[in-house]
């Protein structure tokens, strides 16, 4: 075999699996910022490594590539499987429609997605072949490794898309991305050229830039695109399932938790909020009607948009004895660790058909917070856009009325709210005992029955809740009813709350244009559950005017994208460029401290440290051809691209002069110190642009360093052992000729 | 040769010393052989190294004059022997001869007995004529009826081949070969210097105008001498990692042996003297490797017919083989 046909089996070294390892996790770990907890960054991150770690295990079994790649895959097929089959959607289902399903789930679901098996199967499938590619086209002869860096930035632009750019908000896992690459680039770039080829320093140049390229473009381009407030969202496009489900309205069981006070509901742990259970909508003159349109949370748009100021109310509820399958939550659920929970949009209601007592789960909800002045002020949505809030189809005559007298004198939609909340408190008593329901006979009776009459003047808070809610809709506010809880009593030494029968009630909310949903308090003797308004507040009757500050503070992280008042926050930006200038930077000055240092040691070295320094002058302009390149040849190639005489041929001299004289060392003409500086100097000037930009910091001369020995290839090393005797081999064919 | 050298190595001043001598000798031959000034240098490597030369190159470029100009400039002798398929060895080294005027039997010299030997076409001699010459090439003494004669010092012997015309040829075998320190081409001459070998009243291939300029003895002192000039250990390394890389090449054969790497070495030390230094560099050993290593080297049968050659081996092992810097640590 000759030796251009013989197969250069080239390996990775351990330095470069690591990287490659390394750059791979960070993707993973980007990705896994899409779903909820520590385990999937685990689970992602041990797939990343696996991939390349499998792979290159075949390749050192000296087994082929091709079996090798195929082995990987049928690993990571089995291991995808097993996640699906271990979900709980997996009964009776095949693998592949498990995992067509498990995608639109994941798009649609929650944010982040809960850490369950049958929703990280994609991200450890995507995750896998990523990395077994990697690993494939690691061992490859190349100059530069892009296949990494491009995979970590294919699962990193996928965890940007799963989180619409909340992956990484302030791109700092790009940062560290990039800089690992390109520290990877020029720390582990070796020559590997078959002997006798000549450098292509063109064609690695465009090879770079496309790698580069490849990493940086998505990157950037995610970050930019993905990390906006109005970035694209794959779920804006995908339409979520909707699944009719017929529950119970808990509207009922306020008169059974009335009469049972002690029982214990729930427990819950955060921010002291009022917590809804269900929130009704719907009314037809007789009752209230429970939602029935469920779907997974996702990015699903609300009939009403949400107000300008919202409150984010993190909670962990603990289901201790609750009809199913509500689930207690504060506002409108944004998400829930629960794979199976399902969410009404347009009212926030949250269900999950598996709650059972005892089922624990964490919700984080986002309630509408305005403050006073926004919520006086605030005006009422066009009626055509707000569907059955205003329905009011039957109502009698003498509520119709009772309502516009209620309202009369008031033009403000919020003054409105309140008269109409002041009517319907009135003098009326807050009696558990009295008869229930939601009808309008009821609301007759309760509002306009005579004293003696059975639920006249008296009822619980759903007949005070109803009420208000039928002479709002009147009055042209748009209103619910919420069915929920008070936060409950407080254990002072473990800070959980106890939700008891007592806690339950009901409560109306008005929905007004910027401010959102704002709750009212009709029901005597209950804590105000809206606004706290100073009484002598005087209440705009058509145009807004400035109000105090709240008396009370808000306890909870306080999130207003559109607060005029306070100005954009720059904290997050300000942390963020910290962070990734530091990112950034840190390495820079820690490369730019060991060149110095490395320089100084030259310096200090006579003639053979300023030959050294002007090696990595070379190293640095590329003017190194080959390891076999010696000084005198190097020199030429420094004096021609330095352009100014025979100079490093100086230097050359007198750094062999005393490397390889006996006497150890030889007077040098001039200074070889000062004359390699201005070599440097010269050739710098002549060098590109980004190259004399990175002069003082690239780490090229650092690896470069120590023995700067390169590795023989394969055909050019040592045999095992002298060959033995052949006279086939080793008899000249001319000798034997004579023999005969 | 100023004083005995009381340094371990070669001075700085001998090597001075040691230039001023070699550059009068190469101006001496050059009024002989015009434009050859490379080829007179191995030459003269081979003379102060105590090696042989192996010139292969086609009739009428001056391998003759070559030989015969650096015998009369060294103050030597120089014989010339054709050799043919019927040339026995006792043409070449000599033999013992009855004389009936005293009834003595005496040895009588062959050619062999000169400072300088050209055995021209060396390859054209049957085996045992080229064996018997291989034996005084290594041990300089010349055995006959049990008794051992030693040449005269300087011994160079010049051989040359014909690339051309193999027919009748016995190629030379590999012992033999690794016996030569250099081997070389004389080549045509350039225009500039071919015209000046054309002109009438040329010296160009008059020997008889070559000055002696030195005498066999201070050749032999001169040799012994850069026997001392310093070769660094680092190298000696090089030196060594590129025979290995030689031996370990798939389309050889037969890498270099170390007596080939131990004539580079020697080689090496007389070219430091010859540029003024009392020091080896690399670029003497990359200057140095294929005139001394490359026809010590036998190429595997697909590689010679894939159009491979030895030179082209050694360049990939010296372009794969880390040359030593000169840095600190």
């Amino acid at each position: 075999m000759t030796a251009e046909s013989a197969p250069t089996r080239s390996t990775a070294g351990v330095p470069e699996v690591g990287w490659a390892v390394l750059v791979l996790v960070v993707g993973a770990v980007g990705l896994a910022q899409a779903y909820r907890g520590w385990l999937p960054a685990l689970v992602l991150g041990g797939t990343a490594a696996a991939g390349v770690l499998v792979v290159l295990a075949g390749r050192a079994l000296r087994t082929s590539t091709l079996v090798t790649t195929l082995a990987a895959l049928a690993l990571l097929v089995l291991g995808t499987t097993l996640l699906l089959r271990a979900g709980d959607t997996a009964a009776g289902e095949q693998p592949w429609r498990l995992l067509a399903d498990a995608v639109p789930r994941l798009v649609t679901g929650p944010r982040p997605a809960p850490a369950a098996p049958d929703l990280l199967a994609p991200s450890v499938l995507l995750t896998g072949l990523v990395s077994v590619l990697a690993g494939v086209r690691l061992g490859r002869p190349s100059r530069l490794r892009a296949s990494a860096p491009v995979g970590a930035a294919v699962l990193l632009v996928a965890g940007a898309a799963l989180t619409a750019g909340a992956a990484d908000p302030y791109g700092l896992l790009a940062v560290v991305l990039v800089v690992v690459t390109v520290l990877g680039w020029g720390l582990l770039d070796r020559p590997q050229r078959s002997p006798g080829a000549v450098p292509h320093r063109n064609r690695e140049l465009v090879v770079a830039s496309v790698a580069l390229a490849l990493v940086a473009v998505p990157v950037v381009v995610g970050g930019a695109v993905l990390a906006r407030d109005d970035a694209f969202d794959p779920r804006s496009v995908v339409e979520p399932p909707v699944t009719d489900v017929t529950v119970a309205n808990p509207m009922p069981m306020l008169d059974a938790w009335a009469r049972d006070p002690q029982r214990e509901l729930f427990t819950v742990e955060g921010a002291v909020f009022p917590l809804h259970l269900a929130v009704l909508t719907e009314y037809d003159g007789a009752a209230w009607a429970a939602p029935s349109a469920f779907r997974p949370l996702g990015e699903a748009e609300a009939l009403l948009p949400a107000g300008e100021r919202q409150a984010e109310v993190d909670a962990q509820v603990t289901v201790v004895n609750l009809p199913a399958p509500w689930l207690p939550v504060s506002g409108s659920p944004e998400t829930v660790d629960r794979a199976s929970a399902l969410v009404d949009v347009d009212s926030g209601s949250l269900i999950d058909p598996r709650v059972r007592s005892g089922t624990a789960y964490r919700a984080l909800g986002l309630v509408d917070a305005p403050d006073e002045a926004a919520a006086t002020a605030a005006g009422l949505p066009d009626p055509a856009t707000v569907g059955g809030l205003l329905a009011t189809r039957g109502l009698p005559d003498g509520l119709r009325q009772y309502a516009l007298s209620a309202v009369e004198g008031t033009a403000a939609p919020f003054a409105r709210a309140k008269a109409v909340e002041a009517a319907v408190r009135g003098n009326r008593t807050l009696d558990p005992t009295a008869p229930g329901g939601s009808s309008y006979r009821r609301m007759q009776t309760f509002l306009l029955g005579d004293e003696g009459t059975p639920g006249a003047q008296a009822g619980g808070s759903e007949q005070f809740a109803t009420a208000f809610a039928v002479l709002a809709r009147a009055a042209g506010l748009p209103t619910r009813v919420v069915v929920g809880f008070t936060p409950g009593t407080e254990d002072t030494r473990t800070g959980v709350r106890t939700v008891r029968g007592e806690d339950a009630l009901a409560w109306p909310e008005v929905y007004f244009t910027g401010a959102g949903w704002v709750p009212f308090s009709p029901t005597p003797d209950l804590a105000d559950l809206g606004p706290d308004v100073p009484d002598d507040t005087p209440i705009p009757s058509a145009a807004p005017t400035p109000v105090p500050e709240p008396s009370t503070a808000v306890t909870v992280d306080v999130t207003a994208p559109g607060a005029a008042a306070s100005g954009p926050d720059l904290t997050p930006l300000v942390l963020g460029g910290g962070a990734v200038l530091l990112v950034v930077a840190a390495p820079l000055l820690v490369l730019g401290a060991l060149r110095a240092r490395r320089r100084s040691a030259h310096r200090r070295a006579g003639a053979r440290g300023s030959w050294a320094e002007l090696l990595d002058v070379a190293d640095l302009a590329g003017l190194r051809a080959h390891p076999g390149q010696d000084a005198r040849e190097l020199a030429t190639a420094l004096d021609a691209r330095a352009g100014d005489g025979r100079r490093a041929a100086t230097v050359v001299a007198a750094a062999e002069a005393e490397a390889w004289s006996p006497e150890g060392s030889s007077p040098a003409a001039g200074d070889p110190w000062q004359t390699a500086r201005s070599i440097a100097r010269a050739v710098r000037r002549r060098t590109s642009a980004g190259r004399r930009a990175t002069w003082g910091v690239h780490p090229r001369p650092l690896r470069a360093g120590g023995t700067r020995k390169v590795p023989l290839p394969q055909r050019l090393r040592e045999p095992a052992a002298v060959p033995q005797d052949d006279h086939e081999r080793w008899a000249p064919e001319s000798r034997a000729d004579r023999e005969d | 040769m100023t004083a005995a050298a009381t340094s371990p190595w070669a001075t700085e001043s001998e090597v001075a010393e040691f230039r001023a001598v070699r550059e009068r000798v190469a101006d001496a031959v050059e009024v002989a052989v015009h434009g050859k000034r490379h080829v007179v240098d191995l030459c003269l490597l081979a003379v102060f190294a105590g090696g042989h030369v192996l010139l292969e190159d086609v009739p009428g470029t001056g391998k003759t004059t070559l030989a015969r100009a650096v015998a009369a400039s060294l103050g030597g002798t120089a014989r010339r022997v054709q050799f043919t398929p019927d040339l026995l060895p006792s043409d070449v080294t000599g033999t013992t001869v009855f004389h009936p005027a005293d009834g003595s039997i005496r040895f009588r010299p062959g050619p062999v007995f000169a400072n300088v030997l050209l055995a021209d076409e060396v390859n054209r001699a049957a085996a045992k004529t080229q064996a018997a010459l291989l034996e005084v090439m290594e041990e300089r003494t010349v055995t006959v009826d049990g008794t051992a004669h030693p040449v005269p010092r300087p011994f160079l012997v010049v051989a040359t081949q014909n690339p051309v015309d193999l027919d009748g040829t016995y190629r030379l075998p590999e012992a033999q070969l690794d016996r030569f320190l250099v081997r070389t081409a004389l080549g045509y001459p350039d225009s500039e210097h071919e015209l000046d070998v054309l002109r009438p009243g040329s010296t160009a291939g008059d020997v008889d105008d070559v000055p002696t300029v030195t005498d066999p003895e201070e050749v032999e002192r001169w040799s012994a001498a850069l026997a001392r000039l310093h070769v660094a250990e680092p190298i000696l390394r090089y030196v060594r990692e590129l025979g290995a890389a030689t031996r370990a090449d798939d389309r050889v054969r037969l890498g270099a042996s170390t007596r080939g790497l131990r004539s580079l070495v020697r080689a090496l030390q007389v070219h430091a003297a010859a540029q003024g230094r009392h020091y080896v560099v690399p670029s003497d050993v990359q200057r140095l490797a294929e005139p001394v290593l490359a026809h010590r080297m036998m190429l595997t049968r697909d590689a010679a017919l894939a159009g491979h050659t030895t030179a082209d081996v050694l360049g990939a092992a010296l372009e794969q083989v880390p040359a030593p810097q000169p840095t600190a640590g």
